[in-house]
């Protein structure tokens, strides 16, 4: 009876097969009927020509996916932000809207990815998620600069270099990394932009609540200094800034608008309160576009860390 | 739950070697005796200690699902109620069906398929030649050792308030 | 045009595969490098392209699909036909399945380094190559199940079941899983990765563990004498493992943007893989008792043992990565990748090399060239999975706590300090494929110069080891 159960291939075929459908009845067919796997929310970004409220995604952006699959960016990068403290500092920066509404601040959802097609959640972090990359690095040119060179923005990097790629991918690419935000976060501008030449800028275009604030550090406190230089390495500010802070990166060339600011100049032609203003609300403009610097208000960096760093580049007056 | 996993491991493991007499012949009337009841507490502390863990467990209190991370115990409920049903419904089946009492003739044919051995396969054995099996059980505990404390090493080097 | 002489097939197939096996590893071995020195191929024309995300998949497709594959489909086409004491169905058809493999794998290798990738892991060629995929597995798969339809031997011997639930499983897996060979993804957002882990995850339950333990089934009684120590166990394996490992493709997403019941579903199947798993080791420690002696002697044996232990090590570690607390620490790191090597390399390679060194003198009629570097290929290869293994699973400890530590903040930190693992893992590497490549000049040997092998050669001169 026994034997006869074995030369049955067909059973055997047949039971394996069943067991197989088991499976894909579970994990593949069942996660397709739930609803909240669809929908895409005003949170994720939808390429391949869907709409942003209302406004294309450019064709550049959908290209700048592409090569970013082309080029293999999902096996080092994850693009998903987990259900963990761990992952906290990949998270988009929390806002709370004047209704009370809290955005950010949380892990990744099935609606932050939307239609995405391939969906692009990575397996291995190589280099750091880059879900929310365009809240922390909203500069194009820290981009195309760190696609260059990579070593030129952050020396330990073992990211390799995409130089051999022509100039309008580049441009795609960086393009689309700046999508790699939460849509739903209105973008944190300066009340008032200071202009593409920001060193030509003056005190007038300071907003009433920067006017009138004082520098509570003096510049000859050298532990004020000490600190000044750990937040400028942990926050990576050379990299946009230069390792010689006279903001000349490897995007040289392909700066558009002009290069960041050269520290030792900013020392000389602005004041305290125009300097403290620029590190708190950053250089983007209402439509999202301006040279890109973060805001560091709400980038996570205190008041009295900014007062360091405002004293820090105050200090370097007059030794260019 | 990796802590109870692992003594369920260890509980299961043995006892499954005493009941299947694998156990060197000091042990292996003790290993008959009381291999399943090994086997069984090792498979109590494994469902138990799921239990406990979800219902103690912290990762939905955390950040994001909320909602579905109280279903944690009915989770493992319905999966325990599938598997066993599936399964005992198979094995209740095949043993009416006469099934489970499978010839084990066919095991041998594979040593006279026409496909000649290698000449180990003829060779004598010598005295003491046992003893080799403990380089590979020896290796099989070196690792598992290595990769439980590992991960224990990884998990306590990092400050309280943020281990998982 | 495609000979039919009785086991060419075969023999083409484990020649072919083990070429794809040293362009694969040595694909990997170069992604190994570039982690150490980013910079090597800048500014250098042509090879500058060859940047780690186009050698990546590279090299998984071509030991995946190239090697292991390759030789799983000679192990198919030297197993089934003596299990059923029929020959292969259909030799000719067997050698057109080996140009088309090899056409196959050519047009993967040039189309991945171009960057033609679809953008899911382990499903990255072009559609049209997927469906060339299909048709080939398709073809062995056709070959095999009419030399079953055929057999003499009427009783299927275990390795026959394995081998006939791979036959069945596989290409549901592999068409479901790349989306039903659309050549739009119609399901995507997450969905989409749930669907290419299902895929990713079972193309190893279901194609690449039943073949490899089938394997084993056959082979330790030839190398042991010994019958299997329990039909019964291997039955119960057989069964549960296929049952258990369909549903735990979404462990590869915990604590991600899945729905939390998948991860449970994935984690609780996970941790009930322990019991096939161990069940098929009972069986093939049981079925060595007695014999232990023949390991001494047997270069086969000698790897079969090792993947039996890293079978067991990556059914140790699969189990523990798959709990939400354990994969918090390990999961995007260095250990993954120390795991996926566990399984492909120390099991399902090692087994391979062992079924090559047992059934090529029995395909050629020759015994293996030389003891002497099947001793170097075991022992280079042994050492260097070792050194692989361990240099990836520390890193990837290190990598786990260095971002719990401070919640990712300081990032850089973890890259810093992979690079003494990273260099370890490249050197351990090296001596694997330093090894590949003893074992492929052995095969070469092997077939023009070695020495006559007949049937119960027992003295004169055959594979044994240390002679």
């Amino acid at each position: 009876m026994g034997h006869k159960f074995e030369k049955n291939a067909a059973v055997l075929a047949l039971g394996a097969f069943l067991l197989l459908s088991f499976a894909v009845a579970i994990t593949v067919a069942l996660p397709l009927m739930q609803e909240d796997l669809y929908a895409a929310s005003p949170s994720s970004p939808r390429y391949e020509g869907m709409y942003n409220d209302g406004k294309p995604i450019s064709s550049q952006v959908a290209r700048g996916r592409r090569i970013y699959i082309r080029e293999g960016c999902f096996y080092c990068h994850t693009q998903q932000v987990r259900t963990l403290d761990n992952d906290a500092a990949f998270q988009a920066p929390t806002v709370v809207l004047d209704d009370g509404t809290v955005l950010g601040g949380r892990p990744t959802r099935p609606e932050d990815y939307g239609n995405d097609n391939p969906a692009l959640l990575g397996s291995q972090r190589t280099g750091p998620d880059l879900k929310y990359v365009g809240h922390r690095l909203p500069s194009k040119d820290w981009h195309i600069a760190h696609l260059i060179d990579p070593r030129s923005t952050e020396p330990n990097s073992i990211m390799p270099s995409y130089a051999h790629l022509p100039a309008d991918e580049l441009d795609a690419l960086a393009e689309y990394l700046l999508t790699l935000r939460d849509w739903a976060i209105p973008i944190q501008t300066l009340a008032k932009y200071p202009g593409p030449d920001i060193l030509a800028a003056t005190d007038d275009l300071l907003p009433e609540e920067y006017r009138n604030v004082q520098n509570p550090y003096s510049v000859d406190d050298a532990a004020v200094l000490a600190r000044a230089e750990a937040l400028i390495e942990a926050n990576g500010c050379l990299a946009c800034h230069g390792q010689d802070m006279r903001g000349k990166t490897a995007a040289d060339g392909w700066a558009n608008p002009p290069y960041p600011t050269n520290w030792y100049k900013a020392a000389e032609t602005h004041s305290e309160q125009f300097i403290f203003w620029v590190i708190s609300e950053g250089t983007l403009k209402e439509d999202g576009t301006g040279s890109g610097m973060p805001a560091w208000r709400i980038n996570g960096i205190s008041e009295e860390d900014r007062w360091a760093l405002t004293t820090y580049i105050k200090s370097l007056a007059g030794k260019e | 739950m990796g802590l109870y996993g692992g003594i369920a491991l260890v509980l299961g493991f043995a006892g499954l070697l005493g009941a299947l007499g694998l156990l060197p012949r000091r042990w292996r009337w003790h290993g008959y005796r009381y291999g399943r009841w090994l086997l069984a507490i090792g498979l109590l502390v494994l469902v138990g200690g799921g239990f406990h863990a979800s219902a103690a467990g912290t990762a939905e209190r955390q950040l994001g699902d909320e909602a579905w991370g109280r279903l944690a115990t009915q989770q493992l409920l319905g999966t325990l109620v599938v598997f066993v049903s599936f399964w005992g419904g198979v094995y209740y089946l095949a043993r009416r069906a006469g099934v489970l009492n499978m010839g084990e003739s066919v095991k041998y044919a594979i040593l006279r398929n026409g496909d000649p051995p290698e000449p180990t396969a003829s060779r004598a054995a010598r005295p003491g030649e046992q003893r080799l099996m403990w380089i590979p059980f020896a290796a099989m505990g070196i690792l598992a050792a290595f990769f439980t404390v590992g991960v224990l090493v990884a998990i306590f080097h990092i400050p309280p308030g943020a281990r998982p | 045009m495609f000979s039919s002489v009785e086991g060419s097939a075969s023999r083409n197939f484990f020649y072919t595969a083990v070429l794809w096996m040293a362009i694969g590893m040595s694909f990997g071995l170069f992604a190994a490098v570039l982690l150490i020195f980013p910079d090597l191929v800048k500014g250098i024309p042509v090879l500058e392209y060859f940047t780690f995300g186009r050698v990546r998949p590279a090299h998984t497709n071509l030991v995946l699909f190239g090697w292991l594959s390759g030789a799983y489909f000679a192990t198919l086409f030297y197993m089934i036909p003596r299990l059923c004491g029929t020959a292969l169905w259909s030799e000719r058809l067997g050698n057109f399945t080996v140009v088309l493999h090899n056409l196959l794998m050519t047009a993967y290798a040039v189309t991945l380094l171009l960057g033609m990738n679809a953008g899911r892991e382990y499903a990255e060629s072009p559609w049209v190559l997927k469906i060339l995929t299909v048709v080939l597995f398709g073809l062995v798969f056709f070959n095999v199940i009419m030399t079953l339809a055929n057999r003499k031997e009427k009783e299927l011997y275990v390795t026959a079941w394995y081998m006939l639930g791979a036959v069945v499983t596989t290409p549901i897996i592999y068409v479901v899983g790349n989306q039903f060979l659309m050549p739009t993804n119609p399901i995507t957002g997450v969905n989409d990765s749930v669907v290419n882990w299902f895929y990713g995850h079972n193309i190893l339950g279901y194609w690449f563990t039943p073949i490899g333990v089938g394997a084993v089934y056959y082979l330790l009684p030839k190398l042991t004498g010994n019958p299997i120590w329990s039909h019964r166990l291997s039955m119960i394996g057989f069964w549960v493992i296929f049952f258990v490992y369909g549903p735990t493709g979404a462990h590869h997403l915990v604590n991600g943007p899945v729905p939390y019941w998948l991860q449970t579903v994935a984690i609780a199947f996970s941790v009930c893989l322990i019991v096939p798993v161990w069940t098929v080791l009972t069986n093939f420690y049981g079925t060595m008792n007695g014999r232990w002696g023949a390991l001494k002697e047997s270069v086969p044996l000698k790897f079969t043992v090792s993947a039996m232990v890293f079978y067991f090590i990556t059914c140790f570690q699969g189990p523990m990565q798959s709990l939400r607390s354990v994969s918090a620490i390990t999961h995007f790191t260095n250990w993954v990748v120390g795991h996926a090597h566990l399984a492909l390399v120390g099991t399902f390679s090692f087994i391979m090399f062992a079924t090559i060194y047992y059934a090529l003198p029995r395909l050629v009629g020759r015994e293996i060239w030389s003891a002497k570097l099947m001793d170097w290929h075991f022992w280079l290869s042994l050492i260097g999975f070792t050194l692989f293994f361990v240099s990836l699973t520390v890193g990837g400890l290190v990598q786990g706590s260095d971002w719990a530590a401070n919640q990712s903040a300081n990032f850089i930190a973890s890259v810093i300090n992979q690079r003494p693992f990273n260099i370890a893992r490249a050197v351990g590497g090296a001596m694997i494929l330093g090894a590949q490549f003893l074992f492929i000049f052995n095969i070469f040997k092997t077939a023009t110069a070695g020495s006559r092998f007949t049937a119960g050669s027992a003295e004169a001169g055959s594979a044994v080891a240390g002679a």
